[in-house]
């Protein structure tokens, strides 16, 4: 049999990033989805992250991302 | 279910469908966008009759015949859910406290939105590199299939595997070209 991961390790751990990760953080989220979605329609997103940091373009996801 | 050891390493045998085209794909092609329901990633069955099925539903629309690819997909740092019970319960939970999360900030989402969230942002961190799920064997595209002799009992599993990078699988094949579902 192949080894497996550590449920109850990973539970806390999952439970942990979850709480990091504030609304601002799901919001912009949701506008790089938005843009993975909808290259050409979501203008408005694309804006307010160029608008609010630096982005750069990914070519293997073919989307818009903020740089790293 | 197939497995098979090389190296010392045990992998499962996962099968990936595509449309046919005249240069066969060295790689499998990676999901993304709506259909992405597991999170964005390489998609393999581990079934060959669903391999076809999804080739004959969705697959041969611009040429007529699809295409099954195989490939070895390594599986230890994937979450089981179909199989192992720890991974079916941590699965469900992890699901069901992301919903609540987006419930609490009064976002709207899918199942789906879900887990592109899990893929983009949580699961790299924990070191999750895929997931083994199954559903219901029903497809909506075709209503004539029998996938049990006694609905609703679907006691066949259609069996997914989802690996988010493309070092959790080798040996990436063509296995059988030119399909035109008749075998199916």
């Amino acid at each position: 049999m192949a080894q497996k991961l550590d449920y109850k390790k990973l539970s806390a751990k999952f439970t942990k990033e979850l709480k990091k990760f504030d609304k601002v953080s799901l919001l912009k989220w949701m506008a790089i989805d938005e843009l993975r979605e909808n290259p050409i329609q979501s203008i408005t997103p694309l804006k307010l992250l160029a608008e609010n940091q630096a982005y750069s373009y990914s070519h293997d996801l073919d989307i818009y991302l903020p740089a790293a | 279910m197939k497995r098979i050891k090389k190296g010392g390493q045990e992998y499962i045998i996962g099968y990936h469908t595509q449309e046919f085209r005249p240069e066969p794909l060295s790689e499998p092609i990676i999901c993304k966008g709506k259909t992405a329901w597991l999170g964005i990633g390489y998609y393999f069955w581990t079934d060959l009759d669903f391999a076809h099925y999804w080739g004959i539903d969705f697959k041969r629309a611009n040429t007529g015949y699809y295409e099954i690819y195989q490939a070895y997909i390594k599986v230890d740092n994937c979450i089981n859910a179909v199989f192992d019970e720890e991974g079916y319960f941590f699965f469900r939970q992890k699901i069901e406290e992301a919903i609540q999360y987006f419930k609490d900030h009064n976002i709207n989402v899918t199942l789906e939105k879900v887990n592109k969230f899990l893929t983009d942002n949580i699961w790299g961190k924990l070191g999750v590199e895929g997931i083994i799920y199954d559903d219901k064997p029903l497809n909506s595209a075709r209503t004539d299939r029998i996938h049990s002799e006694i609905p609703d009992l679907y006691y066949k599993k259609r069996i997914q595997i989802v690996v988010f990078n493309k070092k959790n699988y080798i040996n990436f094949d063509l296995l059988l070209e030119e399909q035109d579902g008749s075998e199916a």
